[in-house]
C-alpha cells in the first residue's frame, strides 16, 4: 500500500523549532527592532577625514541626517594591494571616531568673536575717523589705548560680531601696518599643510599676494630632522608604512607607532606575523614596546651613543673583517665615502677639513664650469684623481651629467672610485678627532676621555694647482678611524676589541647608555645581517623620542649612518622612516602656486618659525647657552665669543637664514628711494647697507619699527600646544599676563650680544592685532584680539594626502559650516576682499623690495664654496644672491587683492611651473582650468584668468597643475629633470600620461598618485613607495654637494662645531632649574627630572586635547608621568597634584605614578589644553601653565647655515628647530590646590575671571 | 504663551534690537498675564539691566555666562548627550518634532538650542506645550541653579519655567548638590556622565518594549531617563 496520500501535497507543517532545536520561531511582535533599525538610518554619507596635524590621512564616511552630522565610520574602499601584501585599511582611529561631536560641543566657536575693549575702542575710533585705516590707526598709535586691550589678552572679554564688522578691522590693521612699517610686519602661522591644502593655502595665499610673511613649522615643531637635509639635501622623504611589511629587521626607535601612528599600526603587526625581527629602543616601557623581540632601553637623550657602537660593530663585521660586496658597492656608487676630504693643520694638529674639488687641481680637471663645487675621488682604473659626475656643480653646469652613472665629468671615461686608501698609502697620519663624551654633567654619564681624540688615518699625499702640497683622505678611511675602529697601523687610540672603553665601542656605549653591551652587538649585527642577505632590507623607523633634542642630528645621522652603511636606503623594505609632523604634501608643485600666489607675484616672503618667535617673543634674552661652549675642542674659541642670535643675525645677513621683518625701514618705500638717489633698487640696498644707514631688522629686535605687527593664526593652536617657550610668548610678543620666573636673568646674556642691540627695558606687547581661526574655543583663541569661527573637517572640500600611504582623498562638506561658521577659504577670500576696499587712498599699485636667502634647488646653493667670508665685516663685497640675500623688487596691485585672490594668475604662463630644482610650462593646464572651471568677465586684474573662487576649484587647480595627479605634467616634468640628468625617466610615468585625478573622483574612491620627481620613490604596481628609490635605481643624484648621500658635513660652522661627522653630544645646559631649586618651599620634596613632552594618544594629536571621551578614556585633564622611584622620593602617590616649575614658568598636573617611566625623566604628553582642569599653581599665583610653560627653545647655530648645496635654506627644509628636550623641571607634590573659585565647576570661567 | 517667546528672546544674545523692542515685551507679559507680579518684577528689572549697559559688556556678560561654559550651555542636549554621538540623532527627532506642527528652522541655529525650543512652545496650543515644558523642566531646574549659584541676572528669567512646569526654583535636594558637586574629573565622575543604560534584547511585548516607532518623544523622554539626575 502506498503512502502517497500521507504526504501533504501543497502544504508544510509550521515547525516551531528548526535547526536542531538550536532556532524558534515565534509570532510576537517585532515592531520593537525598528528603533534599532531606524537609528542607524541617514541620509546621505559623505567622504571627509580629519584635517590639521595628524598625518594619519584616514577616509572616513560621514552619515548626515537632516543636515546634521550624526556619526562617522572608517572608509573601507582604498584601492586594494597587489597580492602578498596587507590592504591599508581598517585606517582610523578613536580620536578620529570621536570627531563628529565636535560639531555641535558646547566649545564649538560659533560666531565671529573680538575682544570687546577693542570692539568699543574700534567703534569710537570710527566716529572720529570715518577712514578705517585712520581709525586703527588711532588705537595703536595711541600707547594708552593700546595697552588697554593688549594687557587683557588672555583674560576673556570677547564678544560675537558681524563678518562685515570683524573683516573691516582686520583689513584696515592690515593696510595700515603695511603702509606704516611695511607688509613684512605682517606673519601668519600654519602648520602641515598636507592634511588640508586649501584650507592653507588660503591664509598663504591672501598673505603672500599683501607681501606678509608665512612661517615655517615643521622646524618650529622640531619635527623636521634637520640630518635629512644634511645627509640627503631632502626634507623629509620615507617610505609608506605598507613597506614596513617589506623589512625583514626593523628598529622602532624612538617611535611609539601604536600611539602616534594608530592607522599604521597594522602593518606592524602584520609585518611581525610574517616574521620580521623587531627591535625596540626606548627609554620608557613604550606602548611600542610589545612588538620587541628585544627592547634597548637607554638613558633619554643619549641614543647617539648607542647608534655609533651600532655603527662601530658594523663596521667591524661587515666592512673590515668580512667585508659584503653589496654594502661595499653600495658605499661606493651612492655615498661620499670614497670621496676626498684634505686635512688641515691646525693648532691641535692634523684635522679632517673640507672636501676637495676640481678647482684644486691643475685646470680644475677640465672643469670650466663650476669647478669649485665639483668635489672628487680617487678612480683605480686610471690610478688617478678624478671628478665623477653628479656632484652639485653638474647640476647646475647645464652639461646634462648630473647623474649617478660611474663616469668621469669631462671625458666620460668609466672610473671606479676608491673607497680606502690602506693598502698603498702614501703616508699614514695622526688626525684629530672631536669628542664630546666627557663634558660633565650633573644629569648625564660621561667618561674622561680627551677632547681630542687622536687616530691613525691612511693618507694620499697631492698636489694643488698652487703648487701646495696637501694630505688628503677619503671619507671612509676617516670614518673608520672616528669610530674607533683598528686598522691594523698600529694605533693605540683604536679599540682592539668591543669591550674596550675606547669611543665609540658597544663597551663604551654602556658606560653612557646604560645598556648591555652584548644587546647592542648582537642587535646591530642582526640588523646588518639581515640586510646583507636580503640586499637591503633592515629598516628604523624612528621619531620625536630622539628627534627633539638639541643635538637630534647626532642621533639621527649615527643612525642614518647604519642604514647607509648597510645599503638599505633606497631599498624597498629598508631605509629610514622618520614619522613626525610630517609634510608630505603629494600634489605640491600644483599647489605652491595656489598657496604661495606664485601665480601672481613672486618670490613669496617666507620665514623660518623658530628664529622668528625666538627674536619675537625675546627668548634670547633669557639664553643662557654660550656659543663657544657649543664648540669643538678643535676650533678657535676667539672668533665666536657671541650669543646665539648673533649668529642667527649673521646667518640672515649673509643670505643663510630668511628675515622677517627684514629692514628697519618699510619695504615699500625702499624701491621709491632708490629711484630718488638714482639709483638700481638693489644697489641702492647694498649701499644703503654698507654705510649703516639701512639695517638688517634682526640687528635690533626690540626696536618698535621691527616690530611683527599683526600676526593671523590658522589649523593651529599655536599658543596651545606649539608655543615653546609659552611664556615669553604671553610676555613679550603678546604682552599679557606671564608665568616667566626669570626677569633678571636677562641681563646676563647682555655681555655676549655682538652683533644684536640690547635695550635695556624688553618690549612687551608687541603685536598690534593677533586674529585666530578655528573651530574649538582653543588656548590660542583666549589670547587672540579676533577669533574666526571656521567650518569643521566635515563641513568644507579640500584635498589630503600623507607619507603613510600613497593616496589622496578629500575633506568634503558634508553638512553646510554651522552657526555662522565659513571655511578658511571663505574667510580669507572676505579679508582679501576687504583689502581692497579698505586700502582705498592708502595702497595702489606699489614696488615692494623682497629679501630672498639663498635657496636649496637653486644656482644659488652655491654660494660661497670656502672659508666663509661676512661682507659686514669687510672680508667680501655684498653680492645678492651669493654673500647676502637676494634683493627682488615686485610688484604689488592692491588693489585687486581680492580679485587676484579668486582667479589664478598669469606668471604660471609667463614664467612656468616647477619644484625641487625642475621647471616646466604650464600653459596647457592653465587653459584646461579656464576652459573647466571658467573665466572671469569682469575686474581690471581678473577678466580672461581661470575662475578660483571655490575650494573645490581651487583644489582642482592644484590637481590640474601637478604631476602627482595630472599624468601629462608628471612626463613633463620627468623630460625636465632628464635634460639635468642625461638620462631618459619619462617612463615612469608614460604609462599615466592620460590620467588626471580630479575632486570628484577622489570623492568617489581614495586614487593613487602618479609617480613624480618631486618625490624620490615611485609608485609602482612591483613595490611600495620608498625614499630614495630613483637615486638607487634611475641614478639620479641626491641633492647634496657630492650629489651622493654624505656620512660627513664639510662646511666650515660644521667642523667648527664638531660636526663634521656624527659624534655623540650629551644633551645641553639650559640651567633652568637652578636659580628656583629649594627657593620656593612648599614643605614637599622637590625632583629634578628631564622634561619630555612625546605625543599623545587622547588628543586629536597635539591640537585638540579637551575632548570629553579621550579625557575619559586617559585620565581627564592634565597629567605628568613619573617613576615609582622618584614618587617614592618626594613622597607623590598615583593622582597627587604636582606641579612642575622652572625659570621659565610653572604648570600643575595630576601625577601618574608608573612602572613605566624610569627614574629621572617626566613625561607630559603634549598638548593638554589650559582651558580643560586647571587648578592655580603655587609658584605663580595664577592658573597653573601648560607643558611649553616650562620650554623655552635653544637654538642651534649648524641649523643656520645656508647658500651650500644641501644646507641651504628652503621653506619648512631646513633652519634652526624648536628642540624641547634637554630641559630639566622641578617637580613637587602641591600643599593646598585652589581652583581659583574655590570650586571646579567650569574652569573654563574661573579662566576669565582671575 | 507668548510669554514663552520674551523669555526666548531675553535669553537669546543680546542685540540692539532687542533693546530697541524691550517695551514691546513688557506689553506681551502684562497683557497675557502668565507670569505672576513678582516674576514680571523681576523680567522688568533684567530689562532695564539690559538696556541700561553698554550694549558690549551685556554681549561680554552673555559670552561669558553662556558661550564659555558646558554647565550653563544653552544647549539642552549639552546637559543630556554632551560629546556623546546619540545627540546627532536626538537633534535629528527634535527638529521632526518642529516640522510635524509646520515649523522649519530658518536661522544657523541647532533645533536644542533653549530659545528656540521656548519659541517653538509659544506657537503650539498651551496644552501640548506645557506638557513639553515639563519635559525639560530638570535641564531647566539645573541650569538655574547654574546661573543663581553665580549670582547671574539670567537666573531669574528661568524661575517662571520652573513654576509652570510645577518644578522648585529652590529645590535643596538640587542645591545642595550643584554647590557640592564632586569634581567632574575623577575616572569614576566621568565614568558616570558616561554610563549608557544597559540594553537588553530579547522577544517582548512591544507594549513593554516601548516599542513601535520612536516618536519624537523620544529624544525628549531621554532626559527623564535618568541622565540628569547625575551630576553633568
Amino acid at each position: 500500500m502506498s503512502h502517497f496520500l500521507d504526504r501533504l501535497m501543497f502544504f508544510r507543517k509550521v515547525q516551531g523549532e528548526f535547526a536542531d532545536g538550536h532556532g524558534q520561531t515565534t509570532l510576537e511582535d517585532r515592531s520593537w527592532e525598528k528603533a534599532y533599525r531606524q537609528r542607524w538610518q541617514h541620509d546621505k554619507i559623505v567622504r571627509s577625514t580629519h584635517g590639521v596635524n595628524c598625518t594619519g590621512s584616514c577616509s572616513w564616511k560621514i552619515y548626515v541626517k537632516e543636515g546634521l552630522v550624526t556619526w562617522e565610520t572608517q572608509q573601507t574602499d582604498y584601492p586594494r594591494t597587489r597580492p602578498d601584501m596587507p590592504n591599508h585599511e581598517p585606517r582610523g582611529c578613536p580620536r578620529g571616531a570621536s570627531y563628529s561631536w565636535y560639531l555641535y560641543s558646547a566649545n564649538r566657536l560659533k560666531y565671529p568673536m573680538i575682544r570687546a575693549r577693542l570692539l568699543k575702542l574700534w567703534r569710537v575710533a570710527l566716529t572720529k575717523h570715518p577712514d578705517p585705516v585712520d581709525a586703527w590707526a588711532s588705537i595703536v598709535e595711541d600707547p594708552v589705548r593700546a595697552r588697554e586691550y593688549k594687557s587683557i589678552r588672555g583674560l576673556g572679554g570677547l564678544v560675537r560680531a558681524q563678518w562685515g564688522e570683524v573683516n573691516t578691522l582686520i583689513a584696515a590693521a592690515n593696510v595700515y601696518t603695511a603702509k606704516q612699517y611695511g607688509p613684512d610686519r605682517i606673519a601668519g602661522f600654519s602648520p602641515i599643510p598636507a592634511m588640508s591644502m586649501v584650507s592653507y593655502a588660503s591664509g598663504s595665499r591672501y598673505l603672500s599676494l599683501i607681501g606678509a610673511t608665512c612661517l615655517s613649522f615643521y622646524d618650529w615643531y622640531c619635527d623636521l630632522p634637520p640630518s635629512s637635509p644634511m645627509t640627503w639635501g631632502e626634507q623629509t622623504d620615507v617610505p609608506e608604512s605598507a613597506d614596513w611589511y617589506n623589512a625583514k629587521f626593523i628598529i622602532m626607535w624612538g617611535s611609539n607607532v601604536p600611539q602616534t601612528r594608530t592607522p599604521d599600526a597594522h602593518f606592524m603587526t602584520e609585518a611581525r606575523y610574517n616574521g620580521t625581527q623587531i627591535a625596540v629602543v626606548s627609554p620608557d616601557y613604550a606602548e611600542a614596546t610589545k612588538f620587541a623581540d628585544i627592547w634597548l632601553a637607554p638613558k633619554q637623550g643619549t641614543d647617539a651613543a648607542m647608534a655609533m657602537a651600532m655603527g662601530h660593530v658594523i663596521l667591524r663585521e661587515f666592512h673590515l673583517d668580512h667585508p659584503n660586496d653589496y654594502f661595499v658597492d653600495y658605499a661606493r656608487r651612492y655615498t661620499d665615502l670614497p670621496f676626498l676630504v684634505r686635512l688641515d693643520e691646525g693648532p691641535k694638529g692634523l684635522a679632517p677639513g673640507r672636501f676637495l674639488r676640481a678647482a684644486d687641481f691643475d685646470a680644475a680637471l677640465k672643469q670650466e664650469k663650476n669647478p669649485d663645487w665639483k668635489t672628487v675621488a680617487w678612480d683605480e682604473v686610471s690610478g688617478r684623481v678624478v671628478v665623477p659626475q653628479g656632484s652639485v656643480g653638474f647640476r647646475w653646469d647645464d652639461s646634462g651629467r648630473w647623474n649617478l652613472e660611474e663616469k668621469e665629468g669631462a671625458e666620460q671615461r668609466e672610473i671606479k672610485l676608491r673607497l680606502s686608501h690602506i693598502d698603498q698609502p702614501d703616508a699614514v697620519a695622526e688626525v684629530g678627532f672631536p669628542y664630546f663624551g666627557s663634558i660633565k654633567s650633573d644629569h648625564f654619564n660621561f667618561t674622561d676621555h680627551e677632547a681630542v681624540l687622536t687616530r691613525k688615518v691612511p693618507v694620499k699625499r697631492l698636489c694643488l694647482a698652487d703648487g701646495q702640497q696637501v694630505l688628503a683622505a677619503t671619507v671612509y678611511d676617516l670614518m673608520l678611524a672616528h669610530y674607533g675602529l683598528d686598522r691594523g697601523l698600529d694605533d693605540p687610540g683604536a679599540a682592539r676589541s668591543y669591550d674596550d672603553d675606547v669611543p665609540y665601542t658597544p663597551a663604551w656605549q654602556q658606560r653612557i647608555t646604560g645598556v648591555d653591551r652584548r644587546k647592542v652587538i648582537n642587535t646591530a649585527r642582526a640588523f646588518a645581517d639581515n640586510a646583507a642577505r636580503t640586499q637591503g632590507r633592515s629598516m628604523v623607523i624612528l621619531g620625536a623620542g630622539i628627534n627633539h633634542w638639541y643635538h637630534m642630528d647626532m642621533t639621527y645621522r649615527g643612525i642614518i649612518n647604519m642604514l647607509m652603511l648597510c645599503g638599505c636606503v633606497g631599498q624597498s623594505g629598508g631605509g629610514w622612516a622618520h614619522y613626525v609632523g610630517q609634510e608630505k604634501l603629494r600634489p605640491q608643485t600644483g599647489w605652491l602656486p595656489l598657496c604661495f600666489a606664485l601665480d601672481w607675484v613672486r618670490p613669496p616672503r617666507q620665514m623660518n618659525g623658530t628664529s622668528f618667535f625666538y627674536a619675537h617673543s625675546n627668548q634670547w634674552r633669557y639664553e643662557t647657552l654660550k656659543v663657544d661652549a657649543l664648540l669643538s675642542p678643535l676650533a678657535d674659541p676667539a672668533k665666536w665669543q657671541m650669543s646665539l642670535i648673533d649668529c642667527n643675525a649673521r646667518a640672515e645677513r649673509m643670505g643663510w637664514l630668511p628675515s622677517a621683518p627684514q629692514f628697519n625701514r618699510n619695504p615699500l618705500k625702499l624701491v621709491g628711494a632708490a629711484k630718488a638717489a638714482g639709483q638700481e633698487p638693489a644697489a641702492y640696498v647694498v649701499d644703503q647697507l654698507k654705510r649703516g644707514e639701512l639695517r638688517f631688522a634682526c640687528e635690533d629686535p626690540d626696536d618698535p619699527v621691527n616690530f611683527p605687527r599683526n600676526l593671523f593664526i590658522w589649523r593651529s593652536n599655536l599658543l596651545g600646544s606649539s608655543g615653546k617657550g609659552h611664556e615669553y610668548l604671553l610676555r613679550h610678543l603678546l604682552g599679557a599676563s606671564d608665568g616667566v620666573q626669570s626677569e633678571e636673568l636677562g641681563h646676563e646674556s647682555q655681555p655676549h650680544t655682538h652683533d644684536v642691540a640690547w635695550r635695556d627695558e624688553a618690549p612687551r606687547g608687541k603685536l598690534d592685532l593677533l586674529v585666530t581661526l578655528d573651530f574649538r574655543m582653543s588656548t590660542t583663541c583666549l589670547y587672540s584680539d579676533v577669533v574666526l569661527p571656521t567650518a569643521t573637517w566635515y563641513e568644507k572640500d579640500d584635498l589630503n594626502t600623507s607619507d603613510m600611504h600613497p593616496f589622496i582623498h578629500p575633506l568634503s562638506e558634508a553638512v553646510n559650516p554651522a552657526w555662522e561658521s565659513r571655511s578658511d577659504w571663505e574667510i580669507f577670500k572676505g579679508i582679501a576682499t576687504a583689502f581692497s576696499r579698505v586700502c582705498a587712498g592708502h595702497l595702489g599699485v606699489e614696488l615692494d623690495l623682497v629679501s630672498q636667502p639663498l635657496q636649496h634647488d637653486s644656482p644659488a646653493e652655491m654660494g660661497q664654496p670656502y672659508a666663509i667670508q661676512d661682507w659686514t665685516a669687510g672680508e667680501c663685497d655684498a653680492i645678492p644672491g651669493k654673500t647676502m640675500p637676494h634683493l627682488h623688487v615686485v610688484e604689488r596691485d592692491y588693489p585687486a587683492t581680492g580679485e587676484r585672490y579668486i582667479s589664478v594668475g598669469p606668471l604660471l604662463e609667463q614664467l612656468g611651473n616647477g619644484g625641487k630644482g625642475i621647471h616646466w610650462q604650464t600653459h596647457t593646464e592653465v587653459d584646461e582650468l579656464g576652459d573647466l572651471h571658467g573665466r572671469h568677465r569682469q575686474g581690471r586684474a581678473s577678466t580672461g584668468r581661470p575662475r578660483l573662487d571655490t575650494a573645490i576649484q581651487a583644489a582642482d587647480t592644484i590637481m590640474e597643475l601637478a604631476p602627482e595627479t595630472n599624468g601629462a605634467v608628471a612626463v613633463k616634468a620627468w623630460r625636465a629633470l632628464s635634460t639635468t640628468t642625461g638620462r631618459e625617466h619619462a617612463h615612469l610615468a608614460l604609462h599615466k600620461e592620460d590620467e588626471k585625478i580630479r575632486f570628484r573622483d577622489i570623492q568617489a574612491q581614495p586614487r593613487k598618485i602618479i609617480t613624480s620627481p618631486i618625490w624620490s620613490g615611485i609608485e609602482s604596481d612591483k613595490i611600495s613607495y620608498n625614499a630614495g628609490w630613483i637615486n638607487v635605481h634611475e641614478l639620479i643624484p641626491w641633492r647634496t654637494l657630492t650629489g651622493r648621500q654624505h656620512f660627513y658635513q664639510d662646511h666650515p660652522w660644521m667642523i667648527a662645531f664638531g660636526e663634521g661627522f656624527v659624534a655623540y653630544r650629551p644633551p645641553v645646559e639650559t640651567r633652568d632649574i637652578e636659580a628656583l631649586l629649594g627657593q620656593r618651599a612648599n614643605g614637599h620634596d622637590e625632583l629634578v627630572l628631564n622634561w619630555i613632552t612625546p605625543h599623545q594618544k587622547w588628543g586629536i594629536h597635539s591640537t585638540y586635547s579637551e575632548n570629553l571621551i579621550m579625557q575619559t578614556l586617559s585620565r581627564g585633564g592634565p597629567i605628568v608621568w613619573i617613576s615609582e622611584v622618584d614618587a617614592k622620593a618626594a613622597g607623590i602617590v598615583d593622582n597627587d597634584w604636582i606641579e612642575a616649575f622652572n625659570r621659565n614658568g610653572a604648570l600643575v598636573a595630576r601625577a601618574v605614578v608608573s612602572q613605566r617611566v624610569p627614574a629621572g625623566m617626566a613625561m607630559m604628553y603634549h598638548a593638554q589644553e589650559r582651558i580643560v582642569n586647571m587648578p592655580g599653581s603655587e609658584i605663580t599665583g595664577a592658573r597653573g601653565g601648560i607643558h611649553n610653560s616650562v620650554t623655552r627653545v635653544v637654538l642651534k647655530p649648524t641649523h643656520m647655515i645656508g647658500g651650500y648645496a644641501q644646507l641651504s635654506y628652503g621653506f619648512n627644509y631646513y633652519g634652526t628647530v624648536g628642540s624641547n628636550r634637554d630641559g630639566f623641571v622641578i617637580v613637587r607634590k602641591m600643599a593646598k590646590v585652589d581652583w581659583l573659585e574655590g570650586d571646579d565647576e567650569s574652569i573654563l570661567a574661573q579662566e576669565y575671571k582671575r | 504663551m507668548r510669554t514663552l517667546q520674551v523669555i526666548a528672546a531675553l535669553l537669546h544674545y543680546p542685540s540692539e534690537a532687542l533693546c530697541a523692542h524691550s517695551g514691546e515685551l513688557h506689553t506681551v507679559l502684562t497683557d497675557e498675564a502668565v507670569l505672576d507680579a513678582a516674576e514680571r518684577t523681576n523680567c522688568r528689572r533684567f530689562i532695564e539691566w539690559l538696556t541700561d549697559q553698554d550694549l558690549i559688556d551685556v554681549q561680554a556678560r552673555y559670552v561669558e555666562t553662556f558661550d564659555r561654559s558646558r554647565a550653563r550651555s544653552l544647549y539642552l542636549f549639552e546637559h543630556v548627550y554632551g560629546e556623546s554621538r546619540d545627540r546627532g540623532q536626538a537633534m535629528v527627532e527634535l527638529s521632526r518634532l518642529y516640522r510635524s506642527h509646520g515649523y522649519a528652522i530658518s536661522v544657523r541655529e541647532l533645533p536644542d538650542y533653549l530659545p528656540l525650543y521656548l519659541e517653538f512652545l509659544s506657537r503650539i496650543a498651551v496644552d501640548e506645550a506645557l506638557p513639553r515644558l515639563i519635559e525639560i523642566a530638570p535641564l531647566v531646574q539645573h541650569l538655574h541653579a547654574q546661573l543663581a549659584k553665580h549670582d547671574s541676572p539670567y537666573a531669574p528669567l528661568l524661575q517662571p519655567l520652573l513654576r509652570l512646569s510645577g518644578v522648585a526654583d529652590d529645590d535643596a535636594e538640587l542645591w545642595r548638590q550643584v554647590a557640592a558637586e564632586a569634581p567632574d574629573d575623577t575616572p569614576a565622575a566621568l565614568d558616570a556622565v558616561w554610563m549608557e543604560a544597559p540594553v537588553t534584547f530579547g522577544a517582548c511585548d512591544a507594549a513593554e518594549c516601548g516599542g513601535g516607532q520612536p516618536t519624537a518623544q523620544q529624544p525628549i523622554e531621554g532626559l527623564k531617563r535618568g541622565h540628569t539626575d547625575k551630576p553633568v
